[in-house]
């Protein structure tokens, strides 16, 4: 039996413990925030789905081996930021040697080849407009801008999981907020 | 939900924006990712279970090892005591000539005639009595009683036990022989006591309750001369009596009236273990009998070839 104000890092400690309810509890918590973070980062669905269930199998994996010195929530990210960042890495491998887009720089963001009606139907209008102003964000700025919104992390906690300076780190959110302030204000 | 960690800069509208229109966002995970998650959460979650009830069950025994170690100890122990009580008896159903020499092979060199630690093994080891001879002090096993016929004595001039005394008085000349049967009879009682002490329950009680038969024997040998009661006890295999006859000055190669020495005797009989001992207490292996067979022939004319090999390991030819 999970409380309503448990922590997430008891409620894993419990997990490794064998108790399957506190485990549940954390993916009911997590689940959409992770999702958006993979989901708005490689712009595929499918690609997102594929990410979300490796994400959470090693989550599931490594619940013995978690030790508390972070919050959950740093821990959790840097797994799907990993995750997502060697899928990205084998598909750019894989369209190197298909001889498609290779040494373009930033990799361009797979797009929903054909988003379903109804989909589109219910998405709001500001909703899709987010979505695409973040898709517009260098690749830097939107994973740093979505590792803080999502995961509700700190700067600092963000230069740790992206490996990067404070400063840097910093400055990309900086930028990131406001080229979405810019987009935004055309969409909306 | 972990709180927000101190020092997180103050939130940014654009982020308020953001979590409000992430909430309309209808795109979500499929199903079956939940699905799967879930199972795969929950089957390593009854692994992990499995496994953490057998390391519990590892750990109970880990530090409690004075249980299974006291219990495996225990049952060893209890095998053994059985073992040593068993099986001398399923030897002794077996033929007692074909006691095993393994003991006798390993047991070092003793002195001539003393008792020793390979003497008392011998004692411990040695086949249960023969059925008694039939003399006056001793009766046979009810079994073999009706079977057996009464014992005939070796063609010697003291072939009767109530002759034996006079025999022995008449062939000991010498004071000194006397003194020697004197001391041979204490010898020999005191052996007696000691063996009937020893193992009760080895000895069969004669079917009238008087003492078992190898006391009897003992005494009714010592009774004769030295020489001739040393090869029947030689012949019956019985060591204890045997040593007590060394011990009171029986000569180890005596021989009987057509050369047959004790341990030609015990090579016939088959009595393997004898056979080692007396090579023990310094046998001649190469004594023939009247008619030229050394005990090395007769051990292998006999089949006897444990036999025939003690003896060619103490330089039988």
């Amino acid at each position: 039996m999970t409380e309503p104000g448990e922590a997430d890092e008891e409620l894993i400690g419990r997990y490794a413990r064998g108790d399957v309810a506190a485990f549940d509890e954390l993916y009911r918590r997590h689940e959409m925030r992770v999702w958006r973070y993979l989901e708005r980062n490689v712009g595929n669905r499918a690609t997102a789905d594929e990410l979300m269930q490796e994400v959470w199998f090693a989550v599931a994996r490594d619940a013995v081996h978690y030790r508390p010195r972070g919050r959950f929530c740093g821990w959790l990210f840097a797994i799907a930021r990993h995750r997502m960042l060697d899928a990205q890495r084998q598909r750019r491998t894989q369209r190197r040697l298909e001889a498609v887009g290779a040494g373009a720089g930033d990799a361009p963001r797979e797009a929903d080849a054909a988003p379903s009606p109804l989909n589109e139907a219910l998405e709001g209008e500001q909703a899709r407009a987010l979505r695409q102003a973040i898709s517009q964000l260098p690749h830097e700025q939107r994973d740093a801008f979505l590792l803080q919104v999502e995961g509700e992390l700190s700067v600092e906690e963000v230069a740790a999981i992206t490996q990067c300076s404070f400063e840097t780190t910093k400055s990309r959110l900086r930028y990131a907020r406001g080229k979405l302030r810019e987009l935004m204000s055309v969409y909306v | 939900m972990s709180p927000m960690p101190t020092g997180h800069e103050p939130p940014d509208e654009l982020d308020e924006e953001y979590r409000r229109l992430a909430a309309h966002d209808v795109s979500a995970p499929s199903a079956s990712v939940r699905e799967a998650v879930h199972a795969y959460a929950a089957r390593l979650a009854r692994e992990r279970g499995d496994a953490r009830v057998a390391a519990t069950r590892r750990a109970r025994w880990a530090r409690h090892p004075a249980a299974w170690r006291g219990a495996l100890f225990g049952t060893v122990a209890a095998a053994a005591i059985a073992g040593l009580l068993v099986v001398p008896r399923i030897l002794s159903l077996r033929s007692p000539a074909g006691s095993s020499v393994t003991a006798s092979a390993q047991a070092p060199p003793a002195a001539h005639v003393a008792p020793t630690a390979a003497d008392a093994r011998y004692a411990a080891q040695a086949p249960p009595q023969e059925p008694a001879p039939a003399v006056s002090t001793a009766a046979p096993p009810p079994q073999l009683a009706k079977a057996s016929p009464p014992h005939v004595r070796p063609a010697t001039p003291q072939s009767a036990s109530g002759a034996a005394r006079e025999s022995v008085a008449a062939a000991a000349t010498a004071d000194s022989a006397q003194k020697a049967e004197q001391h041979a009879l204490a010898s020999v009682a005191q052996e007696t006591m000691i063996t009937s002490q020893r193992a009760p329950a080895s000895a069969p009680p004669s079917a009238n309750g008087a003492a078992p038969g190898r006391s009897g024997l003992v005494a009714a040998d010592a009774r004769a001369d030295l020489g001739s009661g040393f090869r029947r006890a030689v012949e019956r295999g019985d060591i204890p009596a045997s040593r007590a006859y060394l011990a009171d000055g029986a000569d180890v190669d005596s021989h009987d009236d057509q050369g047959r020495t004790a341990l030609l005797l015990a090579t016939r009989a088959g009595r393997a273990q004898m056979v080692d001992w007396l090579l023990e207490h310094g046998a001649d292996p190469n004594l023939a009998d009247a008619s030229g067979v050394t005990p090395l022939r007769a051990a292998e004319a006999s089949g006897e070839s444990q036999i025939a090999a003690a003896l060619a390991g103490h330089g039988a030819h």
